[in-house]
């Protein structure tokens, strides 16, 4: 844990500039500065030097101009949900909030595509688009709260994944700011953008190559009739069967997710959405007309039978979805009341390797000592294991954090990746290490140095540098089970 | 380690060494390769599925593998790309598709080719193996440098290995032909908003549409006055062989919106005209300058390529600039900077 609430001030030659620029939406007092101390990720906290809240793009791009000219380093921020310390602040730098740049510029449902500001929340894109029919597929569980320009910076998924992609999926142009301020439009919103595939460099890049400050996203028609069915099921492994049975079978859920028995019993005691007693669920939505969703309910229940299904509950109206649904998207803060603290991992994996991670993961919390609840995207292979911990407890977050590390080389072992959505920020930087060989994290700090070539933009996150790992103790050394294996590297 | 891939990056570190440039070659289907000013490393022998698990709905295969052998392989197991890809020649190999990057007629309901590509494998121009995404859905770790490959025209270093997203074939199918003027396109469009859709083209006079899914949503959305079944636009169309094709001059414009007034002042003059994506692309034969013709494209927000293509197109400044930026970051030695070789290009356009 790195906490120093030394507040470093600006240069003040930087401050001065800043607050001509933007006057009281600059903050610059410790109280002020006490809520943007952290991210989602919140035993990690640092007072930033100071926070910018522009309010138009013109500020945003002078902000970064002062900010290069007097060599202060700038950590963009939308909504502060994330979960890896992507906008923890550092000493000496200045965070610079995207969340009053909110406004929706453009919404054309002939075409089925908004224009917004990075602060719009997510959400919101969706409730803009109803009264045309349309929503915005990718849908984090934050979306109430997190933004669309978080949303890009991280590449966020959500439960309709499976079917309609995370957000690099459903992008078609962004506008991005160099760290001097300096504009690079990818679009205008073409189903094809020549050259090199920029969109999705900038998506996932976690503020480290440029500030996004204009998204164009895809929006679809809303589905005619949508069903949801609850699959529970008397042991782990027969849920984690059901997934791949169908998948293979040639359906294509909108969400498949599964929880296990903690989150199960978390959640049913936190929301009461009527959730069997069972040691695991699958809920499973389909879409389309009322007839395909018919005949997909149909098959799913026949595959479910089969790998052992102990009880169903379906529902068809909205009311009954929105309780089905209830439980899953309590299943965090539920999860929350079991114990003080609680750590939320995010490794992928191939679908088939799932029983076995998940044995993994039950082996290594007996270990421990620590409980683990799952609740997670099964049908991505997109895990959250939350480990139940007591961070006032001498010691249990360090216990926490090795065992975290252990489930996520368990990920890479299987052929999989140490963050499915949640992105690297400080937390994974040790997996980084493990999953990337050094002449693999030494192209991406090169990427980075041809982009920010002062390494101004978010410095020290998502890609270790190769000191770091050595510090770390994690070189790369699972060559065979990388992706790729068949590969030998230099 | 493969001894071609050792006798690869031994080329390249040699080229680098030598000031001297490299191109990539597949099939050499877009006839790019093959001057003697601009040596080749030739994947066109690179072949073969590396590992397909159809419950994955993932698939990685070296990149020389035909884009044919790699469709086939998945419909064997009840699959296709999760992606619709432009298939100008029947040898393109899948290196060369996500390399250029183009998209095929059912790209706005399927996906783009960026997006089914979940990693690969590449060489850089320091003749350096290196991994980037991975073969499972979902992968933030690190810069996405998978994606980035795509359109990239080798200029970042050879693709080795690419995994791609793949997803269920349609169960079902129906291909409908409707008699119709242009005019109509946002009616259609806005009755065939739920229908389970993977084209919709107007060609010299005719609507054109594929409908594919589960057998209940294809039979509702049939219900269309007027329509005919009519299957053989569709196979000429995938495949690139509509009339339209072999004309020239040939563009193909990609626009940002539908404007049927826009598009009726270019095909009036026009020698022949194909709009496709459900209208946000249009193929289009007219013998007006090309600068002209341009001009109104931009001013519309749309992009134009001459077609054949001979290699990347010229980006706006500021694109350029990164991408430029880019290339140095991968290929410090400028190995791969005339990828692909414009000259032969030249000397040999085909589709
Ligand atoms: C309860 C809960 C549930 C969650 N569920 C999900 C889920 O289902 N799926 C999922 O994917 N994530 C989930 N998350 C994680 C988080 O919500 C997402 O990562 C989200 O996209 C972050 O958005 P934000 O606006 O809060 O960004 P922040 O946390 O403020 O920033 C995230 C990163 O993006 C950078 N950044 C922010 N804005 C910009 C910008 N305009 N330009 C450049 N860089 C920028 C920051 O520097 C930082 O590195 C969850 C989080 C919580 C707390």
């Amino acid at each position: 844990m790195n906490i120093s609430n030394e507040q470093v001030p600006l240069p003040p030659a930087c401050q001065q500039a800043l607050q001509a620029l933007l006057g009281e939406d600059l903050l610059t007092k410790p109280e002020a500065l006490a809520p943007y101390e952290c991210d989602g990720l919140s035993v990690y906290r640092r007072l930033p030097s100071a926070v910018a809240l522009p309010r138009n793009r013109e500020q945003v791009a002078q902000a970064l101009a002062i900010c290069h000219q007097h060599g202060v380093p700038v950590i963009a921020r939308g909504a502060g949900t994330g979960l890896a310390g992507g906008a923890l602040p550092e000493a000496g730098a200045l965070v610079l909030s995207l969340a009053r740049l909110n406004r929706i510029l453009a919404l054309d449902p002939e075409q089925q595509t908004a224009t917004v500001e990075p602060g719009v929340r997510n959400i919101q894109i969706s409730q803009a688009a109803a009264p045309h029919g349309l929503f915005y597929a990718p849908d984090p569980s934050s979306q109430i709260a997190c933004t669309i320009g978080g949303n890009v910076a991280e590449n966020s998924g959500g439960v309709h994944c499976v079917k309609y992609g995370l957000t690099v999926h459903n992008l078609l142009g962004l506008k991005v700011l160099d760290s001097q301020g300096q504009l690079l439009e990818i679009g205008p919103a073409l189903l094809e953008q020549p050259g090199p595939d920029l969109l999705s460099l900038f998506t996932g890049s976690e503020g480290l190559l440029g500030i996004v400050v204009e998204v164009t996203v895809r929006l679809l028609p809303r589905p005619e009739a949508t069903g949801v069915m609850l699959l529970a099921f008397d042991h782990n492994e027969d849920a984690a069967r059901t997934v791949g049975a169908i998948l293979a079978a040639g359906l294509l859920p909108a969400g498949l997710e599964m929880m296990d028995r903690l989150a199960i019993e978390a959640a049913e005691a936190y929301s009461q959405a009527g959730y069997p007693d069972c040691q695991a669920l699958l809920l499973v939505e389909v879409d389309g007309c009322d007839s395909e969703v018919e005949a997909q309910m149909a098959q799913i229940e026949a595959i479910a039978l089969r790998e052992g299904m102990a009880q169903l509950q379906t529902a068809r109206d909205e009311a009954q979805r929105q309780r089905l649904w209830a439980g899953r998207k309590a299943a965090f803060p539920a999860v929350g009341r079991l114990a003080p603290d609680y750590y939320c991992m995010d490794g992928t994996i191939p679908r088939k390797r799932l029983p076995e991670v998940l044995a993994r993961i039950r082996e290594l919390s007996e270990a421990y000592g620590l409980a683990v609840a799952n609740v997670f995207h099964a049908g991505d292979g997109n895990l959250h294991p939350l480990i139940l911990y007591d961070a006032n407890q001498p010691g249990e977050l360090e216990r926490t954090e090795h065992m975290g590390g252990e489930i996520l080389r368990a990920c890479i072992e299987a052929g999989g990746t140490i963050t499915g959505e949640h992105g690297v920020g400080i937390e994974k930087l040790a997996g980084m290490c493990e999953q990337f060989t050094e002449a693999e994290l030494n192209q991406m700090h090169a990427v980075k140095t041809a982009l920010d070539p002062e390494g101004r933009l978010n410095p020290g996150k998502a890609i270790p540098s190769l000191h770091r790992c050595a510090e770390l103790g994690a070189m790369h050394v699972h060559h065979g089970q990388l992706p790729f294996p068949d590969l030998e590297r230099f | 380690m493969d001894p071609r891939i050792r006798d690869w990056a031994a080329r390249i570190q040699a080229a680098g060494q030598q000031g001297q440039a490299l191109g990539i070659q597949g099939n050499n289907s877009l006839g790019l390769c093959g001057a003697a000013t601009n040596p080749c490393l030739d994947l066109s022998g690179w072949q073969g599925v590396v590992e397909y698990d159809p419950g994955e709905l993932a698939i990685t295969v070296r990149s020389g593998t035909t884009w044919q052998t790699l469709l086939q392989v998945l419909e064997e197991q009840g699959q296709i790309p999760a992606c619709s890809a432009l298939q100008t020649h029947p040898t393109r190999t899948v290196g060369g598709i996500v390399a250029t990057g183009f998209n095929g007629p059912a790209r706005p309901w399927l996906g783009d080719v960026r997006g089914a590509v979940l990693g690969v494998a590449m060489l850089n121009g320091q003749g350096q193996l290196l991994t980037f995404g991975g073969r499972v859905m979902k992968n933030v770790a690190g810069f996405d440098l998978s994606r980035l490959q795509t359109g990239a025209w080798g200029r970042f270093g050879p693709i080795l290995e690419v995994s791609l997203r793949t997803r269920p074939a349609p169960q079902h199918g129906l291909h409908l032909r409707l008699d119709a003027p242009l005019e109509e396109l946002p009616s259609l469009r806005h009755h065939l908003q739920q229908a389970p859709l993977t084209g919709l083209a107007w060609y010299q006079g005719r609507f054109y549409l594929r409908l594919q899914g589960l057998p209940a949503g294809v039979q509702q959305a049939a219900d269309l006055p007027g329509a005919e079944e009519d299957a053989g636009f569709w196979a000429r169309h995938e495949s690139l062989q509509c009339p339209i094709y072999r004309q020239r001059p040939l563009y193909r414009i990609l626009l940002p919106a539908l404007d049927v007034p826009t598009y009726r002042t270019w095909l009036d003059t026009a020698n022949d005209a194909l709009l496709d994506w459900g209208g946000r692309l249009l193929w289009l034969a007219t013998d007006m300058p090309q600068a002209a013709l341009q001009q109104q494209v931009q001013k519309a927000g749309g992009w134009l390529q001459p077609w054949p293509v001979t290699g990347p197109v010229p980006l706006p400044a500021a694109r350029a600039a990164v991408v430029h930026r880019l290339q140095q970051a991968f290929d410090p030695a400028g190995v791969f900077r005339n990828n692909p070789n414009r000259e032969a290009a030249h000397a040999n356009p085909s589709t």
